[in-house]
Parts: structure tokens; C-alpha cells; sequence
């Protein structure tokens, strides 16, 4: 600390050739952390460095088997590898493609269900009722009847499973957010001539936005999850990273390069922590803000 | 366009799950509220007031009795009878310009027209400034302008206001009043203003109609002949203002021994 409260008495003495205080002050300010974003993100960062030295140290100690325990050493060599033979680049390409038709489908299933059943009754005592029936479902039971009903290896089948994955988080969240409408605003809406349709599109829509955005996040998750088992269980073309980043892992499984499963674990993660913290934290925050409900 | 209740009686029925009882509002209530005028109407809170008002406003029934808007019965909510709540009812996704323009979308307005509208709503109740400010960066006072320049902008032939001052604090309420009188000043626009604060209706009003506990009868009709801007404090108004808080109390009174087991 006493480095940095030097930092700041130079600041206030000015000599001539010092960087201007302004600099000076933003410097000490990220060394000291006081930015709580940037606070937050380096111990974030710091906490995943400590995680990736311990892990490597447990690997050194060899108490596992060398093939039964991936390291972040080999990991890195897995990088290299699938990297160069363009593998990886296709894996998470075509996964990505997969993911975004599957998701988009979700949402454009999700959503207008979800209104649906937020606003009218019957259609909660209808659609709702096979809602709940179908929600509790995982992805991966569906796997069979994907395959009966849609060729088996055919992205269809995929993409299918996805759906079932990633469509009720948001379905459930939109509904659940039209319920909360606060009955005022459409007392408001009708005293100034509004009705029908009109009460549903400039009203309970813009309403429910933030309940739809919350439960876009959580859909998002839950389709990157049933994509993973979507391709591990009916991966089916060879070649590297034909099949998506799931195909990736059923191929180190069946060649036990544990290694490669845990680089697509990784790379699991990150995309996955870089969709929700670009996108949908940015998305939500910025709807927040705007509608006055942050500090 | 004369406003006119004629035997009116509201019953709400409630549907609980341990409890089902009817609650009466209104019951056989006729009023007249002439055109041009600004009725205030006062009551002990919980009496029916604002029953009066989703009645005429539209967005409620009478179980039994005529509700009339000029000549024809009131058959639901329209533009020509615009109703102001209480408060927390600017869009919160929409800027203070859109919210003003809200109710305009419904009417099919040409562009320009409804942006000469909002322009001269915003301007009469002075928040040009303010045009693309989200509702929750004005202050309450500011909130019901906006509210108030929404109503105004559909033209409306009678302005239905459900104490629309009640969550502010007391001097932003006295400037709302004055600013509300000054910004009708030169158009006589049919008024009702229901309110349980009896030093706003004397404030406002051209009449006054005192109502009863629930449910409510009236109690009382008071013209006000005073010119405006009226002082608050005036002899003339003193003495309303203790004959209509003697009436209100007394209904207090009988609701409250009416509710608790230990009144004498």
C-alpha cells in the first residue's frame, strides 16, 4: 500500500515533468481497485489463475492416472493440436450455427406461448397444462423419439432436442412476467382509447420485456446444455470437428484423449461466460437502467 | 357535454377462497355534473369516489342505474372521457414524449398533427425541457404533469381525475393546483376531481359534492362562486371548509364504530 499512497502525494506536489494528475490518478485508481467493475473482474480473473495453478499441481502429483485426469498443460497442447488440424474452428462453428437456429426457434415458440399463457386463462389451463407436463422432461429423454421421428444423424434431430432444452425457461419467464403487468398500466392504456390487440403490443409486451430478457439468458443456457448432449449422444460424421464441439468430446471419449474433453470443456465455459457477460448482462442492465430500476 | 349518474349502484363481489361477500359502493346515487364545470367530489376514503369515476371513465359497469356522457349511456372507455390516476402510471419504457403521445396512436393522427399536440401539451404544462426524459428521472410532481399532458392531448371532453395530487407532498400539491387552474384557464373543459382532501376541492372547485361513508350517499352540494385564484385561507372558504369537515367527520366516526367491536 505504501507504493500506491506515494503515487498519490506526487499527485498533489505536481512536479513539472510528472504525468498529468488526471493520469496519475486513474492509474492509482485501477491499482487500488476502486472501481468496483474493475475490482470485481481482476479478483474474478486472480481467482482463476490461483484455480488453474492448483489444479496443474494436483496433475504433478500424479495421485491420478496420467489418462483419467485432464491438465491445464495438456489442455493447452489439446489446443494447439485441434487448432492446427482446424478442428476446433469447426467444431465451434457448426455448433454455433446449431445453437443459434435452435435458440431462435425456442424463443420464437417461447415467447408468443408464454404471452399467451400469461394473459388468457384458458390457454393456462390448456397450453399451460402441457407446459408443466413437458417442462420437467430433460432434453437427452427426448433423444429417442428424436431419432424416430427425424433421421437420426440429420441436424433436424439435433435441433429438435435443443428446442425441447431451451424452450420453456423463456416460456415460463414471459408468462410469468405478463401475470405482473401492473393492472394500472392498462387501466391507463384503455382510458386513452386503446383496446384489443393494441393492449397487447404497446402494453403488456413492453412490459414484460424484462422478465422476457431474463428468461432469454436462462433459455440460452439451458440450449447450450441440451446441444452438448444432443451431439455427444448422435454424433455420427467423422472428421475433425464435423460434429460440433459435443462430437469433439464423443471422439476423445472413444481415442481416451481426456485432454481434448477437457479443452472443449473449457471452451464450453468461455463461450458460454462470454454470451451471457457481452450479451445478455450488457442487454439487461442497459433495460434497467432505462426504466429507472437500478440505484 | 352534461355527466349524469342516475341511480347508480355498484356491487363488487369478491371470490376468496375462505370468503365470499358483496361490497356495496355505490347504491341508488344520482349526480348531474354540468357541462364546463369542475365538480370536485369528497368523501371518507374507501366511500366510492373513484367507483364514480371507472363508471363515467367506462372501465367499470353500474349493476344497476344509467350512467349518461351528454345524451347516450356510457358504453365503455373513450377518448372523449379521459381518466388521470393517482400515480405510478407513466409507461416506464417511454420517454415523456412518447408517453404524452400514447393515447394519440389509437386516434390515427397524421405525424405532424400529433407532434403539434404533444408539443402543446408539453408546453402548457411546462416540461419542454423535459421531452426525452424517462419518468423515472422526474420527480412526482413532474411524473403527473406528464400524466395530465397524456389526457389532455386525446382532446377529451370532460377530464376525469382520481386524486391525482394525493402522493405529493404538500406544496408540490398547492403548485399543481394553481398550475392545473392557470393551464385550463381559457378553456372551460368539463372537470370531475375526486379527491379526499377538502382544501384541494374548495381550491379547485366550481362545485362541491360531499359524499357519505360507503355506501356513499351525498351528503351535501356546494357551489363555489368565488373568483380564481382563490385565496386559501379566505373567510368565505374557512367556513366551507368547517361545515364539509364536520360533515366527513361525522361519517368517520359511524364507519369507524361500524368496524371496531369495542366502539361505545
Amino acid at each position: 500500500m505504501g507504493l500506491l499512497a506515494d503515487t498519490r502525494k506526487g499527485d498533489t506536489a505536481s512536479t513539472p515533468d510528472a504525468p498529468s494528475p488526471r493520469v496519475v490518478r486513474s492509474v492509482a485508481r485501477l491499482l487500488r481497485l476502486e472501481s468496483s467493475d474493475v475490482r470485481r473482474n481482476a479478483v474474478s480473473a486472480a481467482s482463476v489463475i490461483v484455480l488453474l495453478v492448483i489444479w496443474q499441481i494436483i496433475a504433478d502429483l500424479r495421485l491420478f492416472e496420467q489418462t483419467l485426469f485432464p491438465e491445464p498443460r495438456g489442455i493447452v497442447q489439446s489446443y494447439h493440436y485441434w487448432w492446427a488440424n482446424g478442428g476446433l474452428a469447426t467444431g465451434l462453428s457448426i455448433s454455433l450455427r446449431r445453437m443459434v437456429m435452435a435458440y431462435a426457434l425456442s424463443l420464437a415458440i417461447g415467447i408468443p406461448i408464454g404471452m399467451l399463457i400469461g394473459r388468457f386463462p384458458l390457454a393456462d389451463w390448456t397450453l399451460g397444462t402441457v407446459v408443466r407436463l413437458l417442462q420437467p422432461i430433460p432434453g437427452i429423454a427426448w433423444v429417442p423419439l428424436a431419432v424416430v421421428w427425424f433421421t437420426s444423424v440429420s441436424e433436424s434431430a439435433k435441433i429438435f432436442i435443443v428446442i425441447t432444452g431451451g424452450v420453456f425457461p423463456v416460456l415460463v419467464s414471459t408468462s410469468a412476467g405478463v401475470r405482473t403487468v401492473p393492472p394500472a398500466y392498462l387501466r391507463v392504456a384503455r382510458t386513452l382509447g386503446v383496446r384489443g390487440l393494441g393492449l397487447f403490443t404497446w402494453v403488456v409486451f413492453p412490459a414484460t420485456i424484462p422478465s422476457i430478457v431474463a428468461g432469454m439468458r436462462i433459455s440460452w443456457a439451458f440450449c447450450w446444455r441440451s446441444l452438448m448432449a444432443a451431439e455427444i449422444v448422435l454424433a455420427a460424421r467423422t472428421g475433425p470437428g464435423q460434429e460440433g464441439l459435443g462430437g469433439l468430446i464423443a471422439v476423445a471419449r472413444q481415442l481416451d484423449q481426456i485432454n481434448t474433453a477437457g479443452m472443449v470443456m473449457v471452451t464450453l465455459a468461455a463461450v458460454g461466460l462470454l454470451i451471457d457477460g457481452l450479451v445478455f448482462h450488457a442487454v439487461e442492465r442497459r433495460i434497467r437502467r432505462r426504466r429507472g430500476l437500478t440505484e | 357535454m352534461r355527466t349524469e349518474l342516475r341511480n347508480v349502484s355498484k356491487v363488487y363481489h369478491f371470490d376468496g377462497r375462505a370468503d365470499h361477500h358483496d361490497v356495496q359502493a355505490l347504491a341508488s346515487l344520482s349526480l348531474t355534473i354540468a357541462e364546463g364545470e369542475l365538480a370536485c367530489i369528497v368523501g371518507p376514503s374507501g366511500c366510492g369516489k373513484s367507483t364514480i369515476l371507472n363508471l363515467v371513465a367506462g372501465l367499470e359497469r353500474p349493476t344497476t342505474g344509467e350512467v349518461l356522457f351528454g345524451d347516450a349511456p356510457v358504453a365503455g372507455p373513450g377518448p372523449d372521457r379521459v381518466l388521470v390516476f393517482q400515480a405510478y402510471t407513466l409507461f416506464p419504457w417511454l420517454t415523456a414524449r412518447e408517453n404524452i403521445e400514447f393515447g394519440l396512436r389509437s386516434l390515427r393522427l397524421p405525424a405532424d398533427e400529433r407532434r403539434r399536440r404533444v408539443d402543446r401539451e408539453l408546453a402548457r404544462v411546462g416540461l419542454n425541457g423535459f421531452a426525452r426524459a424517462y419518468p423515472h428521472e422526474l420527480s412526482g410532481g413532474m411524473q403527473q404533469r406528464v400524466a395530465i399532458a397524456r389526457a389532455l392531448t386525446m382532446e377529451p371532453r370532460a377530464l376525469l381525475m382520481d386524486e391525482p395530487f394525493a402522493a405529493l407532498d404538500a406544496q408540490t400539491r398547492n403548485l399543481m393546483q394553481e398550475d392545473l387552474l392557470t393551464a385550463l384557464g381559457r378553456e372551460p373543459k368539463t372537470m370531475i376531481f375526486v379527491t379526499h382532501s377538502v382544501d384541494e376541492a374548495l381550491f379547485l372547485a366550481d362545485t362541491v359534492t360531499v359524499l357519505s361513508a360507503r355506501p356513499a350517499r351525498m351528503l351535501d352540494h356546494i357551489r363555489i362562486d368565488l373568483p380564481r385564484p382563490r385565496k386559501r385561507t379566505s373567510r368565505d372558504l374557512n367556513e366551507l371548509r368547517e361545515r364539509i369537515l364536520a360533515q366527513l367527520a361525522e361519517q368517520v366516526r359511524l364507519a369507524e364504530r361500524g368496524n371496531v367491536p369495542w366502539g361505545s
